[in-house]
């Protein structure tokens, strides 16, 4: 009887990994274009052949040769925006060029920076799987940045990357404990997110297993909601009381404040720089990787690309720009958009779908559908979350950002700038059209 | 200060009707009567017609036999053995596209919902593409954004909304233009902190839809001695019915819209003519449209009607109107043209009560050189209301080119006090278009006839849907009454400031 079981499962882990071996293998050959493209693949923000560019340069750590990996066909924001052409080509060596941001840029707390201008966004254990999560970790330990919790709390598998992990604090308060805000180097405020501004979160009940339940404090197989908004909070007072609250548990870390895109996102920036915030992060509204009404995903809030531009010039208005740390996305794709995003006004910028699409999402949309993801990622189906393995997951997530760096680099040298510090705001250096 | 309760516990006959549109009923013993808050009841109402597939997932039949042969080879003997034999037909969908007797050789297509697994798995053996067919249901104006945005198509969307009476839900972000012409230029405010009331978990439970429809005294007054009240009807949520013509129309389509209005608590707009072929009981809910050269036959009409419509202004008819019905508030339709803002101005003068908007059912002003988007002339008019004093005495509706749930507040926050759908009732029907349908006397349909009752809830299905949008947008910017939202412009972001205020200082390229 104990052979036969033990056959079964032989057998369920050959089936597992017969189909992921398919899809890795499919990764690679893809963007090689020798089957075309399939018409169902990618909309206009995320073309087929961003699409395929990402797994590339998550295959191979480089940028495509033949294929569009800057911009997608939106028709509008980042992928009208270019950098001029002014013929610098500077010949600074790849270690002059430093990628490396300061997360705090207040007078007290920890000095922390990261080598890229990019952490990983928020994405709850419930919405992804345990393994996309652990791939994020490694690779954000790997790469000397971090990734965050989303509002999910903390599986204790991740607990040996607690270095490299933010953890974030949302309206339903789910998997927050003391002893995880203790662990953090930066604690995450969740205000608002791009993807639903204003409505709060919800999690499928087909989602929530008994490993989600229990680490939510939830019941199994029922719909979870994050509330909105935090119904402590109503003037920037209540915001610092918030902050406040976080380091009185944890003095060492530093709190960064995650808003959504409204008409006045310039008074929120500057009510977050008062309530002492050492990041402000803005989430646009075009991003997001979890389920999410359509109306909310396509209307509610300002594009990114719009918001930069209105925070950092109010912020250099009232004189405390440099002071904060403005962290932004929702809709950063690319290389090119992190690297025109800066150029807009941020820091840098946060990214979610990037990641999973280096892993294989096809952004079709279907997370919230049936099962969760086809390809593991945003699923809690234990089969489906097998086909990603961490060590794998993690290894992409490095190669795409090793081409991003690639590129980041090619685009200061162009420009003649030694810093990614120095492209800051510089939107002169910029083309729209 | 509601105490119990009694839902269900035979408080009124309301209760107890299931189709009904106002549950949640709480009973306050000092007033004795039960509040009830609204809500529209949705029940599933499946297509009648079998939708074409979204998708077209194909596979090589010589490639998957070569697959199925290296398996057998690779398993051998051991497929003697059932768990092995599921490794070997084990397939690259979890939805099911493959999971017919034939399994790969004949696919599901209905099945496919483009997740591409099958694709990313056999790359030279399946393909997914899009079913240019799933696009083309109605017209050039719906299939706008193309098979881009797949399954978020506003035919798509409006379909599943009759289908269901959900808010549409997808993963992974937005997925269309960054912005567009017309509805899509323009983005709705949210609030970080601000709720419309600190009850209940969201304050999404407070938040009212309702508006009054007519004109209201600019001040209050007592001793009225002519009898001039505010004359205005409610309307428990900003979506009314407008009117459709014959060629667009049919009695399943009449009978259907007349039942929704009655089970959602709107109104529709239908002609005597029109009216006459319907069920009594679902009468209730009409404005009479009246053509100025059919007066005489409408009388009787005019004189039950709660609110009338002209089909266009005449001194002489909206004094008879009155003689007849001196209580209903009398709308008068104006297309929408680059002059409409004077004209509106003349007509609120002139003492009319509702403004009917109408643009072309591609959101088109009537122009024939350069036509304006509709957006930008209901702005205009309620501009110019506004700065002539008289926006307060008159209701706006706005109707043309409403199509996805979004353009209701956008309409709102433009100026509009409601507005009124039309082609889209013919979608959320399954009625196929044939050919194009811009304007009132330039479309036909086909697929008129089906079930009353079908019709009837996908209509229901449909303003549920779009009401829990609607609500959502307010919720979001912290309002807990729509009639807060008209004209309120700093609630709506407009792509042509923002663009200018974000990248004004930037280069243009070459």
């Amino acid at each position: 009887m104990r052979r036969r079981r033990s056959e079964i499962s032989h057998v369920e882990t050959e089936l597992v990994e017969k189909h992921a071996k398919l899809i890795h293998r499919g990764l690679q050959l893809l963007p090689s274009l020798k089957y075309g493209i399939s018409g169902g693949f990618g909309n206009k923000r995320w073309t087929p052949e961003l699409i395929f560019a990402t797994y590339e340069q998550a295959t191979t750590g480089k940028p495509p040769k033949s294929l569009e990996y800057k911009v997608g066909d939106s028709g509008g924001g980042f992928d009208r925006l270019d950098f001029k052409n002014i013929h610098c080509d500077a010949s600074f060596p790849d270690d002059e060029l430093d990628l490396s941001i300061d997360l705090n840029r207040r007078g007290s707390g920890p000095k922390i920076s990261i080598p890229i201008p990019i952490y990983g966004a928020g994405m709850s254990f419930g919405s992804i799987s345990l393994s996309f999560m652990l791939s994020r970790a490694i690779a954000a330990k790997q790469l000397g940045t971090f990734t965050s919790t989303g509002e999910g709390g903390y599986p204790p598998p991740l607990l040996e990357y607690k270095d490299h992990v933010i953890t974030q604090v949302a309206t339903g308060m789910f998997g927050v404990r003391e002893d995880t805000i203790q662990a953090a180097r930066i604690v995450e405020f969740k205000y608002a997110q791009g993807a639903k501004p204003g409505l709060g979160g919800h999690l499928l009940a087909d989602k929530v297993t008994s490993e989600v339940a229990s680490m939510r404090g939830s019941l199994p197989f029922t719909s979870l909601y994050s509330p909105f908004p935090f119904h402590s909070v109503y003037s920037v007072e209540d915001h610092r009381k918030h902050v406040d609250w976080i380091r009185a548990v944890n003095p060492h870390c530093l709190v960064s404040v995650k808003v959504s895109t409204p008409v006045d996102v310039d008074m929120v920036a500057i009510g977050s720089y008062y309530a002492n915030a050492n990041i402000l992060h803005i989430d646009g509204g075009y991003g997001g990787t979890g389920a999410a009404p359509e109306i909310a995903k396509k209307n509610i809030a300002m594009p990114i690309e719009y918001a930069i531009p209105k925070v950092h010039r109010y912020l250099v208005g009232e004189g405390v720009r440099d002071e904060i740390v403005v962290m932004a996305s929702g809709g950063i794709r690319t290389a090119y958009d992190v690297a025109k995003a800066i150029a807009l006004g941020a820091d840098g910028c946060v990214i979610g779908s990037s990641e999973a699409v280096a892993v294989g999402c096809t952004q079709c949309g279907n997370c919230e559908r049936g099962r969760g993801c086809q390809v593991g990622i945003t699923t809690t189906d234990p089969e489906l979350s097998q086909l990603i393995t961490p060590e794998w997951g993690a290894q992409r997530i490095i190669n795409m950002y090793s081409s991003w760096v690639k590129q980041w680099r090619a685009i200061l040298r162009s420009l003649g700038l030694r810093s990614i510090r120095e492209l800051r705001g510089r939107t002169d250096l910029l083309v729209y059209g | 200060m509601w105490l119990h309760t009694v839902c269900g516990d035979g408080a009124s006959s309301l209760l107890d009707d299931p189709k009904t549109t106002r549950l949640n009923c709480v009973f306050d013993p000092a007033l004795g009567t039960p509040y009830q808050r609204y809500k529209i009841v949705t029940q599933p109402a499946p297509p009648r017609k079998k939708l074409p597939p979204p998708f077209d997932p194909r596979v090589s039949k010589i490639g998957l036999a070569r697959i199925l042969l290296k398996e057998v080879r690779r398993y051998g003997l051991k497929l003697r053995k059932k768990e092995y034999r599921r490794v070997l037909v084990s397939r690259p969908c979890i939805y099911g596209t493959f999971s017919g007797r034939l399994g790969g050789f004949h696919p599901i297509k209905g099945k496919c919902v483009g997740c591409m697994r099958c694709v990313q798995e056999y790359p030279g053996v399946c393909s997914v593409d899009r079913n240019a067919e799933f696009y083309w249901f109605a017209d050039s104006y719906w299939a706008s954004e193309g098979a881009a945005t797949t399954s978020g198509s506003p035919v798509a969307t409006v379909l599943y909304e009759a289908e269901t009476g959900i808010i549409p839900i997808k993963g992974m972000g937005y997925k269309g233009p960054f912005a567009g012409p017309g509805w899509d230029s323009i983005w709705t405010d949210m609030s970080e902190i601000v709720r419309p009331t600190r009850d209940g978990v969201y304050g999404r439970e407070f938040i009212s839809t309702l508006v009054d429809v007519g004109s209201k005294r600019k001040s209050l007054q007592f001793n009225l001695e002519d009898g001039q009240f505010s004359k205005t009807i409610e309307v428990s949520l900003p979506i009314i019915f407008d009117y459709l013509p014959t060629n667009l129309n049919s009695h399943s389509i009449l009978e259907s819209v007349a039942g929704a209005s009655l089970r959602t608590g709107t109104i529709f707009i239908a002609t005597p003519a029109q009216a006459k072929q319907l069920r009594a009981v679902n009468r209730d809910k009409l404005v009479p449209l009246v053509f100025t050269n059919k007066l005489s036959d409408t009388v009787g009409w005019i004189r039950d009607a709660r609110l009338i419509e002209l089909a266009s202004y005449d001194s002489s008819t909206v004094q008879e109107v009155q003689k007849v019905n001196p209580n209903a508030p009398i709308s008068v339709r104006l297309p929408l043209t680059i002059d409409s803002a004077k004209t509106a101005a003349d007509l609120v003068r002139n003492g009319i009560d509702i403004i009917h908007l109408v643009a072309n059912y591609h959101g088109q002003s009537w122009d024939k050189d350069e036509p304006s988007h509709v957006k930008d002339l209901i702005r205009k008019v309620h501009t110019t209301l506004v700065t002539e004093s008289l926006r307060d005495g008159v209701t706006l509706i706005a109707s043309g080119g409403i199509t996805r749930a979004e353009h209701v507040p956008k309409a709102i926050i433009c100026g509009a006090d409601l507005v009124a759908i039309d082609t889209t009732v013919l979608v959320a029907l399954q009625s196929r278009f044939l050919g194009e349908c811009a304007a009132p006397e330039s479309g036909r349909i086909s697929g008129e006839k089906f079930g009353l009752e079908w019709g009837e809830q996908r209509l229901v299905n449909l303003l549920a849907s779009w009401h829990d949008q609607l609500i959502e947008i307010l919720s979001a910017m912290g309002i807990r009454d729509v009639r807060r939202l008209r004209g309120d412009v700093g609630r709506g972001m407009f792509n042509e400031e923002l663009e200018k205020e974000a990248f004004g200082d930037i280069a243009r390229r070459n």
